[in-house]
């Protein structure tokens, strides 16, 4: 029973996890352009700290976002000659990549509201 | 729309996929190199350098593994495989096969045999016009709770029934066919003339009796079922008017049932003459104790069927007094506390 409750829980959270990935994700290759996966982690890394612990999780991710159609892969050469799989936003991607931007900003928007100090919203 | 598209996509990733897994490799093996070469622009030793890209993909196997799990559907790739392993097991153990697959196709058999009987015994509708209105009619006697009735009982409940809308009998019986090669038997039965108007079948081919056609006056006449048309007349549509000679007389065919059409009751029979006989007539006058009489019974339209079901023994026990009052005081030896039911 409570072995079911954590896992059902540990599953709610790696969806949530995952869908801000995903985000991470788009985001990333629509400011940087096409880019191979080692690249798209290093840049996730930088920009949002410690939260990506292991570069290999972004990988199922990315293989995700392809199954869907939001990006597209195709091997190529690159900065420093080695050979990689570069990943670039497809048409669809870049309208999720909206759409979820925006979705966020309008949740944060309201929990900030909520959770502010002055508490105006309540 | 996503969904489905990628769920799409992990289906068609069903399957050999070494195309798919050197690719990974590949991708996994480039992700390595470029973090060395990072590493090492940072300063690092190359073998410290690899160790620490390792290190911070979180292992080569747990990625391959997790990226697998997302490429198909896991449980379905399991299951094929579990497949192919037991379908090279049963290649290696032919006779362990044999039987199995025996036993399986006996158990199937069986069960749609079994299947089959309840189909046509319980589930389909009886092949009668109004099923539900439809009752068998018993003598009763306390050694014998559903009893045939004797003919003379049948007149007389017809005459006094105010309960049913029509009430009818057959005989289950068998006929001495005279062919060609010499004499067979043959299922049969005798019913009165409005059988199978109180059925409600009407004949494929031809008519049922005609009112008048069961007394001894009448010309015999027969009515083939759709079978014994089939198998002994070939389907011929110039049957009508034919003779057939059966306990060595001579019926004319007037008609031919419907392929539908059964009657488990009496055997299925394959020729369905008509009764010809009256009260009077001596062979039952001395068949009234066993001669297998059923009567049955329509219940008047008037009447709805939850109702007859319900009420039909009390009717039955009010009208029955004078009907068996009549019928005791003509066979009182043998007609000794018979009493009547309509069980539903």
């Amino acid at each position: 029973m409570w072995y079911v409750l954590l896992v059902s829980n540990m599953n709610d959270k790696a969806d949530v996890w995952q869908g801000t990935l995903a985000l991470m994700v788009l985001k990333t290759i629509e400011t940087m352009g096409p880019l191979h996966g080692y690249g798209i982690a290093r840049r996730i890394e930088q920009t949002s700290g410690n939260l990506l612990s292991n570069y290999g999780t972004l990988y199922p991710a990315l293989l995700k976002l392809e199954q869907e159609g939001s990006i597209a892969s195709a091997w190529g050469v690159s900065e420093n000659n080695r050979k990689a799989k570069f990943y670039k936003l497809t048409r669809q991607g870049r309208k999720q990549l909206e759409k979820e931007a925006r979705d966020w900003q309008q949740a944060t928007a309201i929990l900030a509201r909520f959770l502010s100090p002055s508490g105006d919203a309540v | 729309m996503r969904r489905l598209r990628a769920s799409l996509v992990r289906l068609a990733g069903l399957g050999p996929a070494t195309r798919r897994e050197r690719e990974l490799a590949d991708e996994i093996e480039s992700h390595l190199q470029l973090h060395i070469d990072d590493n090492i622009r940072a300063g690092m030793r190359p073998e410290q350098a690899r160790r620490d890209a390792l290190l911070k993909l979180g292992g080569v196997e747990p990625t391959k593994e997790a990226y697998r799990d997302r490429r198909s559907v896991p449980l379905l790739e399991n299951l094929w495989r579990d497949t192919r392993y037991a379908i090279r097991q049963l290649r290696k153990n032919p006779g362990f096969t044999g039987t199995a697959v025996l036993v399986l196709g006996l158990g199937i058999c069986a069960s749609a045999a079994i299947f089959a009987f309840v189909d046509a015994t319980l589930i389909k509708p009886l092949p009668y016009r109004d099923p539900a209105r439809l009752v068998g009619l018993f003598e009763t006697v306390q050694f014998c709770p559903r009893c045939p009735l004797s003919y003379p009982d049948y007149l007389d409940w017809k005459r006094l029934n105010k309960v049913f809308t029509a009430v009818d009998a057959f005989e289950g019986t068998g006929f001495t066919l005279r062919s060609g090669a010499g004499s067979e038997m043959a299922g049969g039965a005798r019913v009165t003339a409005a059988f199978f108007r109180t059925l409600g079948v009407a004949p494929a081919l031809g008519r049922d009796f005609r009112a008048g056609e069961d007394t001894p006056e009448a010309p015999p006449t027969v009515v083939l079922s759709y079978a014994a048309w089939q198998k002994r007349f070939a389907g011929n549509a110039h049957v009508l008017g034919q003779t057939v000679t059966l306990n060595g007389d001579v019926h004319t065919i007037v008609g031919v049932l419907p392929a539908g059409f059964h009657f488990a009751a009496a055997g299925d029979p394959e020729f369905w003459a008509a009764l010809r006989t009256n009260a009077n007539s001596t062979r039952h006058a001395a068949a009234i104790a066993c001669t297998p009489w059923r009567a049955y019974g329509t219940a008047s339209p008037s009447t709805p069927p939850t109702r007859i079901s319900n009420s039909s023994p009390a009717n039955w026990k009010s009208s029955t007094p004078p009907m068996l009052a009549r019928a005791d005081r003509r066979f009182l030896s043998s007609n000794w506390k018979w009493g009547a039911s309509a069980p539903s």
